[in-house]
């Protein structure tokens, strides 16, 4: 045999290589041109591992030198340098030397090389096998090397693919077995390779890394019926949460199946954009949710806050996703806080909470800020708590919560039910305002509607605009009737002769300058046509910038008020007559007496009777003012006013009196530095009003004083004053001076005699000449009467 | 001395004018009310004529004007004698005046002394 390859050796040439087995030179020829024509490389190895023939094929693949015949194998690969062309590298995956010496012990071996050269990678595949001789012994071995380059760039390229790329693939056999896996996974590769499908990824340790969506049995059973099955895994490899997606179907040849394909992709990245545009489109949802809750809260108005809360509650549950929401209401005067609204069930949030508990909710509304309470063990079954005050400016009205269990509250939530707070306290404040305001107008309403009083209010045109049932009585009218018609048209005002008198209704006034008209009597005719006595009142209705923007009449009937004075006016008139015809025979009687017409009288006789005969003087006085007040009460005096010289009736009024005067030792003076003019008055009752001013005076003055009278001229009045230097009057019965039976308020006046009625009737007869009377007076010093009247123009239109 | 009747229903009053009217010697004829003074006036022609205004039958302003009525009688000076309130006399004055009565007094308001010197004022003679 070694004589074989020495032969074979020195036969070789660059291009022909020899085959070393002995054989028949005619075979032994054929051979030889095989080898040198054979497209694959063909190397001859001796058993002990020399190369003993190179086909040009093997020297062309391998890029080596026809030199490389007669070294040991091993020098070959390891000088390939030396042995190969300059520019060319060789790589070797596997042991050749190695295989080589195994082949020649009958095992047959792989190799792959790498030739790198020109820039070219050429990929060869080594086949070692055991060279048998004639007998069948191993005589060496055979590297047969095919040019694999296209293939293995190819493999090369999925496996690069399967690594790098998301692809992936299990192949499993008939019977279910992994027979190849490809993933990018190397867990997976190792866990599976080899193994039964099913029982790998149901045990340790893919079991515990690896969630199927499917069970893997019956994707199996699907695919087994020829369907294509689409399953996702969710796998946590290599510390990382992997989301897989897998599609199984059968691999078929000609009908037949061969077992299961899986290609795997992973789809983790895929699965994250999904979750991330998932979540971003809950975050939006909730946004959009959020804006429209408080949007609806926003639009909330209203002043049922039993409806308000129940509004607030749903917005606080939905808006912080809390199955729990409350509100309180401070209580001030008990110093706690009362749950006004809840949506608990089983009073999770209590019902009442004083202040000093230590709860978030009282926490929240003392220390007027939001209170985010976490449980700090949340096993404990506590729930998480947000609590916000509820405030309408610096007033701190109640408190917002919401709580969950299985949820904290961030400072999101905290800004919504700072949003829900800050509306709800407007709200709040608004319904309470709204409340005070309608309980008011109820009362007044109530007032409006109960009094007995008739109320009619009319717009800046005079149109009525409010008409109570009182007013609707009195007039005849319906509420319906009413409204928008001019009030003259409702409140017909008449004369006691039935002449139309709308034309002098004040309502103009009252609108126009803002005058209020009181308590005028005025009698009025109904819608039936009966006539009633009434006493109205107007005000005009001012705005907040002083502006009259209607008015309101107040009408009083005074129909039977008018019976009872008109009754009562004459009963005194009746009563008053009555007692004058006694009242004369006594002073004629005792005056004749006096006057000893029939008889002497003794001294103290005489004295009596004259005492008597006082008395009724004043007996007949008091009768006279009687009749006086009824007379004015009932409005029937009648002035016959006319241009008037004052002097002739003070000089006469004076001289009645100066005798009076002088008995009691009072000078009467009357100051007049100029001639007066002319007043406008009834002299009858311009000469009462004179008497009893200066009867008065002489009556309250001191001894030995003076009463004076005096004069001015004021505007186009004549002012007349009677002074007296008498005792002087309180303030406290100044007020009372004028009133019916004034008097009887003054001790002083006890002693000095007189009624009581003298001042009223006289501001009475005063007034009812269109002046005035008032007093001014110093306790001690005396007191001033004035009165005004009007003076007459020079030429008077009266005659 | 002067024929003076006196129309008045109360009893009292008429003594009392009576008496002091007789006093200074007066012819007093005294009728208790106006039907009654219309009758006398018939036969009887006094110089004044003290007129009483409320009485039963026929009151003093009808007298009064069926005296002014009267040819005979219509020259007779009539003084008006009343208890009526001031307002009614107010009314009453003006009603009196326009009738063309003498003088208006308020009984209550006069002793008969002042009664009688407006009576002789009246006849020319106080």
């Amino acid at each position: 045999m070694n004589g074989g390859w020495a032969l074979a050796r020195n036969k070789s040439g660059f291009h022909h290589t020899a085959t070393a087995p002995p054989a028949a030179p005619s075979s032994s020829d054929i051979h030889g041109r095989l080898q040198d024509s054979l497209p694959d490389g063909l190397i001859v190895v001796s058993r002990d591992n020399v190369v003993a023939s190179i086909n040009p094929a093997a020297q062309r693949i391998l890029g080596l030198r026809p030199v490389a015949v007669g070294q040991p194998i091993a020098t070959l690969i390891d000088k390939f340098a030396v042995c190969g062309f300059d520019d060319a590298q060789l790589k070797v995956e596997g042991n050749i030397p190695a295989a080589c010496a195994a082949a020649a012990e009958g095992r047959s071996g792989r190799a792959i090389l790498h030739v790198i050269r020109d820039g070219n990678h050429n990929v060869i595949e080594a086949l070692i096998s055991p060279y048998y001789g004639r007998d069948d012994a191993v005589v060496g071995s055979l590297i047969s090397l095919r040019d694999q380059t296209s293939t293995y760039t190819e493999q090369d390229k999925l496996r690069i693919v399967q690594e790098s790329h998301s692809i992936g693939m299990i192949m499993l056999s008939e019977e279910g077995v992994v027979t190849t896996v490809t993933t990018r996974f190397e867990e997976l590769n190792r866990a599976l390779a080899g193994h039964d499908f099913i029982a790998a990824v149901t045990s340790q340790p893919l079991s515990n890394n690896l969630l199927f969506d499917m069970d893997p049995k019956d994707v199996l059973k699907l695919v087994g019926r020829g369907r294509e099955v689409t399953f996702y895994a969710e796998a946590k490899f290599e510390g990382h949460l992997q989301h897989l997606q897998l599609v199984a179907c059968q691999v078929q040849r000609n009908q037949v199946s061969e077992g299961v394909m899986i290609t795997t992709r992973d789809v983790t990245a895929l699965v994250q954009k999904t979750i991330e545009a998932n979540e971003m489109a809950r975050l939006a949802s909730r946004h959009s949710r959020e804006l429209s809750s408080l949007a609806e809260l926003s639009g909330l108005i209203g002043f049922r806050l039993d409806q308000i809360y129940r509004e607030y509650l749903g917005a606080l549950m939905s808006l912080t996703e809390s199955p729990q929401a409350s509100i309180y209401l401070y209580q001030p005067q008990r110093q706690r806080l009362q749950r006004a609204a809840t949506s608990t069930e089983f009073n999770e949030h209590p019902a009442i909470i004083q202040l000093n508990q230590d709860t978030p909710i009282a926490q929240a509304f003392v220390r007027r800020k939001p209170v985010n309470y976490v449980p700090s063990d949340p096993a404990n079954a506590a729930e998480s708590i947000l609590a916000l005050p509820v405030a309408f400016h610096s007033k701190t009205i109640g408190v917002i919560v919401v709580s969950h269990r299985e949820r904290k509250y961030d400072a999101h939530d905290t800004k919504l039910m700072r949003l829900v707070a800050a509306r709800l306290a407007s709200l709040i404040e608004n319904a309470e305002l709204y409340n005070e305001v309608n309980a008011r107008r109820e009362r007044w309403e109530a007032v409006f509607k109960f009094a007995k009083e008739g109320i009619i209010i009319f717009n800046k045109d005079g149109k009525v605009v409010g008409f109570n049932p009182a007013a609707s009585e009195l007039t005849g009218y319906a509420m319906n009737e009413v409204i928008t018609r001019p009030f003259t048209d409702v409140v017909r005002t008449v004369s006691p002769e039935g002449v139309d008198l709308s034309a002098l209704s004040p309502i103009k006034r009252v609108l126009g300058e803002g005058e209020v008209v009181t308590k005028r009597q005025q009698l009025i005719q109904s819608k039936a046509g009966n006539t009633l006595w009434t006493e109205i009142s107007y005000s005009p209705i001012f705005n907040d910038d002083d502006m009259v923007t209607s008015g309101i009449a107040v009408i009083s009937n005074t129909q039977r008020e008018r019976e009872v004075e008109a009754a009562k006016s004459d009963f005194i008139s009746i009563v008053s007559h009555e007692l004058r015809t006694p009242l004369t025979a006594i002073k004629g009687f005792l005056s004749m007496l006096l006057k000893k017409d029939f008889g002497d009288l003794s001294d103290r006789q005489f004295h009596f009777l004259h005492r008597v005969y006082q008395t009724n003087q004043r007996m007949i006085g008091l009768v006279e003012d009687l009749l006086d007040m009824s007379h004015i009460e009932s409005g029937k005096i009648r002035l016959k006013v006319a241009p008037l010289a004052m002097e002739p009736i003070i000089s006469d009024v004076v001289t009645d009196l100066a005798a009076k005067g002088f008995e009691r030792q009072i000078m009467l003076k009357v100051n007049r530095k100029q001639k007066l003019p002319l007043v406008l008055a009834d002299e009858g009752r311009l000469r009462q009003i004179l008497t009893n001013l200066v009867d008065n005076a002489i009556k309250y003055s001191l001894p030995k004083g003076d009463v004076v009278i005096d004069f001015k001229v004021q505007g186009n009045e004549l002012i007349t004053s009677v002074r007296d230097e008498g005792v002087g009057i309180t303030a406290a019965h100044i007020e009372r001076l004028f009133q019916r039976f004034g008097r009887i308020y003054n001790p002083m006046s006890m002693q000095a005699g007189g009624t009581g009625l003298g001042l009223y009737i006289v501001k009475n007869l005063v007034e009812s000449h269109g002046g005035r009377i008032w007093v001014t007076s110093r306790e001690g010093k005396g007191s001033r009467f004035s009165f005004s009247l009007p003076v007459a123009q020079q030429l008077p239109l009266l005659t | 001395m002067a024929k003076i009747m006196l129309v008045e229903d109360d009893r009292i009053l008429v003594e009392m004018y009576q008496a002091k009217f007789e006093l200074e010697g007066h012819d007093i004829v005294v009728a208790g009310n106006g039907q009654e003074c219309l009758d006398l006036l018939n036969d009887y022609e006094p110089e004044l004529i003290l007129l009483d205004i409320l009485m039963p039958k026929l009151n003093g302003f009808h007298v009064l004007k069926e005296i002014k009525k009267h040819p005979n009688l219509r020259a007779i000076p009539v003084i008006l004698l009343t208890n009526l309130g001031e307002a009614e006399v107010d009314m009453n004055t003006e009603l009196a005046r326009a009738l063309g009565v003498t003088d208006y007094l308020i009984k209550s308001h006069h002793t008969p002394d002042e009664v009688l010197a407006k009576a002789m004022q009246a006849l020319g003679t106080g």
